[in-house]
């Protein structure tokens, strides 16, 4: 269990803990610090139940139940029938570029920065454990063909942030602010009306950068990882892979920061991008999105 | 199941509301004030308060203003030659005189004004790859007021590492100083004989009629292009056209006589064509960021320059930075500008002896400081030093001024402080 540590700044405080293999910020713009206190601990708490209910490595939890469930029909939750909902939209308006069954092919791919690209026929044999369109998904009933396995993990975190910052909103009128490493949420206005000033890590460059951002509301997130890839013959495999070839995407940006309305929208338009390759400035330009493409 | 690009965001949003997450639009501001004093040692101070807001509108539409007031004190050179007895001159309004000790630089101790001034821009994209950019500003002070507008244009090419950009901008200037505009090349007030009504600003002789007005005209064209990931450069050429009132009517030209000295005031030609090549090269290396630039400026008054620019950002840690900077300035004279007039000559139809139309070099290095606070908010000081290095006085000066250092050095001081407000 991570502890709550609580951060004096000129204008309230700042809460820290780590969760979802990362730091999550949130910040409060009040100096009562007990408030501070609870709202942090309800955020983490929060924050550790999402994690858990969607971890695709615990074995207690609804997508395990689903992975393992030998082409049986499971019945889901409320909540994780509205988060598969949004996963098979995002698959349509995609083309079929984003999928949440996409994960087997970390069989082949292991993005250890080293040379380790798996041959063709490894690949093409994990094809046909691809493609939500194989899915039975007949709310509240999830039917998975045999050897197919879903994982939420490309959206958990950006729910998160957006579930933390509804039930944050929920308990107290004091400007906030959710950042879980750089995919962050205004949750309210500071009480001077002044926006919320965030550095985020362009994760794009070798030596970390940091752009400074002013954001009064609105959702952010950022696709892009320098420490995930493979390098082969002087070719760069990113992390980002295509469900429909299961290979990396190229020529795609080193990194996004897509700035919407909610973070998971941010984060879902991001990683679209990045599926686009050499495309992704213009698919995020189409969408009218506010954005931030890094190349090498 | 093709989804219309448009239609996509729309399907997205409503897909998340059904998450029971509501969704409001992105939102960004950006908030900056500067306080600058500049110093001209035992000159000018200038103190500066800039704020300036930009705001994002969505959908790549910036808006920003910025509004500064400036107040500046102290003495500027009036032009006048040094000589070796005590000088002494009378305001434009003459209402106010000042001597200067023999063998010092006159300077005009009643420098003082006040200037507001409001800039706006708003820029908006035409299309995916064009951008758009208009503009307007006004300034006054006390004797001087400028209105204009500008307005440019720029498209990328070549997957967004190439722009070119196309701007125009006008403005026109109203000069109105205290006391009407003296008449180019005749003598100071003082100096005027039958002079014994002066307190009456409607009969003081030798004015020009009415307001001094200027127009000014320019056009830039301007190339960048990202070279690799650590570096990008950029090429201007600007070609631009003033015409119109453009002497300082604060300043004289000494007509020395062997023994004596007149004061007339400066007359420069009316029109002036400027053209002027910049070329900048930004590099990071490895998280720090060098920029050289140099500029070259012809213009028909004569005058050549040149000007190397280098600054280096050194990123000590995460949060603060030093950026030294140096800078190197050299230009050729005015055709018209001359150091003083004798009687042996006869008298040109322009002369001005303002050290800024003067064959010079100028040296300016300096140390900026900023630091981003734990708040988010950054501060910055900027320390720097001007220095015009001498120029070699003329060969055969007149007995009134033999001995003298005609073309002293120049220096000043310039402390600049600027920090995010955040409102």
């Amino acid at each position: 269990m991570t502890e709550i540590k609580l951060e004096k700044k000129n204008d309230g405080w700042a809460g820290h803990f780590t969760a979802m293999a990362g730091p999550c910020d949130i910040l409060i713009n009040s100096e009562d610090k007990l408030l501070a206190h609870q709202l942090v601990s309800l955020a983490k708490k929060e924050t550790q139940r999402i994690e858990s209910k969607f971890s695709r490595y615990r074995t207690d939890n609804i997508i395990y139940k689903i992975n393992n469930a030998n082409a049986e029909p499971v019945e889901v939750d409320s909540e994780t029938a509205d988060l598969l909902n949004l996963s098979s939209t995002c698959h349509v308006i995609s083309n079929g570029r984003f999928d949440i069954t996409s994960g087997v092919l970390r069989k082949a791919w292991k993005f250890d920065c080293s040379e380790n690209v798996p041959s063709r026929k490894q690949v093409k044999l994990l094809l046909k454990y691809i493609g939500w369109e194989k899915v039975t998904w007949s709310p509240p009933l999830i039917t998975l063909p045999k050897g197919m396995e879903i994982d939420l993990g490309g959206i958990a975190k950006e729910y998160a942030v957006d579930r933390v910052s509804e039930m944050l909103l929920e308990k107290s009128n004091i400007g906030m602010l959710v950042n879980f490493g750089g995919d962050l949420r205004v949750v309210s206005k500071r009480k001077d009306g002044s926006p919320w000033r965030v550095g985020v890590e362009d994760p794009g460059t070798e030596k970390r950068a940091i752009r400074m951002l002013d954001i009064r509301s609105g959702g952010l997130a950022t696709s892009g990882d320098s420490r995930r890839y493979l390098l082969k013959n002087g070719i760069r495999y990113t992390h980002i892979l295509n469900p429909m070839t299961g290979w990396t995407v190229q020529n795609a940006p080193r990194s996004i920061t897509v700035c919407a309305g909610t973070c998971v929208e941010a984060g879902i338009l991001s990683t679209l991008a990045m599926l686009h390759g050499r495309k992704a400035e213009q698919f995020l330009d189409d969408q009218g999105v506010i954005n931030w493409c890094t190349r090498d | 199941m093709a989804v219309t690009k448009n239609r996509l965001l729309t399907t997205l949003t409503s897909a998340c509301v059904a998450l029971g997450v509501s969704s409001s639009a992105a939102e960004v501001t950006e908030v900056d004030s500067a306080i600058l004093i500049y110093s001209e040692i035992d000159r000018v101070s200038l103190a500066e308060m800039a704020v300036s807001a930009k705001h994002d509108f969505g959908n790549e539409r910036i808006g920003s203003l910025k509004l500064v007031f400036d107040s500046l004190t102290g003495s500027s050179a009036n032009g006048a030659t040094s000589a070796n007895f005590a000088q002494t001159f009378t305001s434009p309004s003459g209402s106010e005189t000042y001597t200067t000790a023999p063998g010092e630089t006159p300077l005009d101790g009643s420098f003082k004004d006040t200037r507001g001034a409001i800039d706006a821009s708003y820029s908006f994209p035409l299309s995916r790859l064009t951008k758009a950019v208009v503009g307007s500003h006004f300034s006054a002070e006390i004797d001087y007021t400028s209105i204009g507008a500008n307005s440019s244009i720029s498209r990328d090419f070549n997957k967004r590492n190439t722009t070119l950009s196309l701007g125009v901008a006008f403005s026109h200037d109203i000069i109105n100083p205290q006391g009407g505009r003296p008449d180019p090349l005749t003598t100071m007030i003082d100096q005027q004989e039958d002079d014994d009504d002066k307190d009456d600003d409607n009969d003081i002789p030798n004015r020009l009629p009415g307001n001094g007005t200027k127009n000014a005209a320019d056009i830039i064209l301007s190339l960048t292009q990202v070279i690799d990931r650590n570096t990008i450069s950029r090429l201007n050429y600007s070609y631009g056209r003033v015409s119109g009132y453009q002497n300082d009517p604060y300043k004289f030209v000494s007509l020395v006589y062997p023994d004596s000295i007149n004061y007339l005031y400066e007359s420069r030609q009316d029109l002036r064509n400027k053209h002027a090549l910049f070329g900048e090269v930004k590099r990071n290396i490895s998280g720090d960021v060098l920029t050289a630039s140099y500029r070259f400026m012809k213009d028909d008054w004569g005058i050549k320059s040149h000007t190397i620019d280098m600054r280096y950002r050194w990123q000590k840690t995460e949060k603060s930075y030093f950026q030294p900077h140096v800078r190197w300035y050299n230009q050729s004279a005015a055709n018209h500008f001359i150091p003083y007039l004798t009687t042996d000559e006869p008298m040109p139809e322009y002369a001005s002896s303002d050290y800024r139309l003067s064959d010079m070099t100028a040296v300016t290095y300096g140390l900026k400081y900023g630091r981003t606070l734990s708040s988010g908010r950054q501060v910055s000081v900027r320390l720097e030093h001007y220095k015009k290095l001498k120029n070699k006085s003329p060969p055969d000066v007149p007995e009134v001024m033999s001995g003298l250092d005609l073309y002293p050095s120049v220096d000043a001081i310039i402390l600049q402080a600027s920090f995010s407000l955040g409102f």
